[in-house]
C-alpha cells in the first residue's frame, strides 16, 4: 500500500495538459480553451499558468515544443515524448487509484 | 492595463528577478501570440475585447512573471539550493576536478610511457621527468592547469547561476569564494614530488600565481554580472518581441 500520495493535487494540472498533449500537439491558449471545453467549464486552467508549466514540463523532457506556422501564424506547439507517454502512464494509474478509493469512500457515506 | 503596457510590465518584471534573457524572450513571445489568441477569439465571437481587459486573462504581470523565475529555478538542483550550490560547492570542486584531471594524467602518462618505451622502469622515468628540458615544461603545465581549473569552476557556476534566474548575489558568493580558495589552494611540482593542499600563506609568500588564482574567480564573476546586465538592457529594447 502506498503511504503517501504526493502527487495527488499537485500532479492533476499535469496529468490534463499530458493526456491532452497525447491526443495532438498544441499550443498554449488552445490548451487552456481544450481543458475548458473538455471539463465543459468545470475546471478552469489559468491563462497565465499554463505557460511555467509547459515549461517545466519540457525542462524534466515529457514535452517538446516546435515553432509552426499555421493558418498564417507562427505558434509554439507542445508535443508529448516517449517519457512523457511513460509519464502520463504513471500518473493516470495514480489518479484512477485515488479517485476509486475516494469515490468507494464518498459512496460509503451516502449509502 | 492595455496589452502593449502589459508586455512592457512583464518584460520589467521578468528583468529585474534575473530571467535569462533567452528565457524571457520566449516567455514574451508565448504571452503576446497568446493575448493576440484571445483577442481573436473575442472578435469571432462578435465580442470587442478592449486592450484593458487583456491582464483580466493573465493576472498581475508581477505575480506571473514570479510564477515563471519558480518554476524555472524549481527546475533545477542548482535553484533549489542555492546555497548548497553556491556556497558549499564551489569549495569542494577544485580538489575533485583535480582529482579527474590527476587520474587523467595518469592514464595519457602511462600511455606516453609504454609509447616511449620506459615500460616498468621507474628510475629512467623520473630521469626523464627531471630533464632540465622537460621539468620546466611540466611545471608550466601544472601552473596553467592550476589557474584554468579555478577559472572553468567560476564560469561554471556563472553559467548556473543564469541559468537558473537566481539573484546575482547567489554568482558573486561562488566568485569571492572561489577566489579565497585561490590564494590558499596550491598545487606545487618539485623534482620527484606534486602535492596539492590548502597552504595559508603569509602575505610576504603570497607570490604571483596566488594573485592570478584570486584575481581570475573575481574577473570571471565580473564578466559574467556585466553581461547579464547587458543582457537585461538588450531585452528591454528588443525589437523583435511583439509589444
Amino acid at each position: 500500500m502506498t503511504k503517501t500520495n504526493p502527487s495527488f493535487l499537485n500532479g492533476v494540472p499535469e496529468l490534463l495538459v499530458l493526456r491532452l498533449l497525447a491526443r495532438r500537439a498544441m499550443y498554449g491558449y488552445e490548451i487552456v480553451r481544450e481543458i475548458q471545453i473538455q471539463t465543459k467549464e468545470g475546471l478552469a486552467f489559468g491563462e497565465g499558468c499554463i505557460y511555467p508549466y509547459l515549461h517545466y514540463l519540457e525542462a524534466e523532457k515529457f514535452v517538446r515544443s516546435k515553432r509552426r506556422e499555421v493558418g498564417g501564424r507562427s505558434r509554439t506547439y507542445y508535443e508529448l515524448t516517449a517519457n512523457g507517454e511513460r509519464r502520463l502512464a504513471k500518473l493516470s494509474q495514480e489518479w484512477n487509484r485515488v479517485s476509486t478509493a475516494i469515490s468507494t469512500l464518498m459512496g460509503g457515506q451516502h449509502a | 492595463m492595455p496589452e502593449v503596457h502589459f508586455i512592457t510590465e512583464l518584460r520589467q518584471q521578468l528583468t529585474r528577478r534575473g530571467c535569462p534573457a533567452a528565457v524571457a524572450k520566449r516567455i514574451l513571445c508565448e504571452t503576446a501570440e497568446h493575448l493576440e489568441d484571445v483577442r481573436e477569439a473575442a472578435r469571432l465571437g462578435g465580442r470587442n475585447e478592449a486592450d484593458d481587459q487583456m491582464a483580466v486573462y493573465f493576472g498581475d504581470p508581477a505575480m506571473l512573471a514570479e510564477r515563471h523565475v519558480t518554476a524555472l529555478r524549481h527546475s533545477a538542483w542548482w535553484g533549489r539550493h542555492p546555497l548548497a550550490a553556491f556556497g558549499l560547492l564551489p569549495m569542494l570542486a577544485t580538489p575533485v576536478l583535480w582529482l579527474f584531471l590527476i587520474c587523467a594524467f595518469c592514464l595519457g602518462g602511462g600511455w606516453l610511457v609504454l609509447q616511449l618505451g620506459y615500460g616498468g622502469n621507474s628510475e629512467a622515468m623520473g630521469h626523464a621527468c627531471d630533464n632540465p628540458v622537460v621539468f620546466p615544461w611540466l611545471w608550466l603545465g601544472v601552473r596553467t592547469a592550476d589557474l584554468a581549473v579555478i577559472i572553468l569552476i567560476t564560469q561554471f557556476f556563472c553559467i548556473q547561476a543564469g541559468r537558473t534566474a537566481l539573484d546575482r548575489r547567489w554568482m558573486l558568493l561562488a566568485g569571492v569564494l572561489l577566489a579565497l580558495q585561490g590564494l590558499a589552494w596550491v598545487a606545487i611540482l618539485q623534482p620527484h614530488s606534486f602535492s596539492l593542499c590548502y597552504a595559508f600563506v603569509s602575505s610576504r609568500s603570497v607570490g604571483l600565481l596566488h594573485w592570478e588564482k584570486a584575481a581570475g574567480p573575481l574577473l570571471v564573476t565580473g564578466l559574467y554580472w556585466a553581461r547579464s546586465r547587458w543582457a537585461d538592457k538588450a531585452l528591454c529594447v528588443m525589437s523583435d518581441i511583439p509589444a
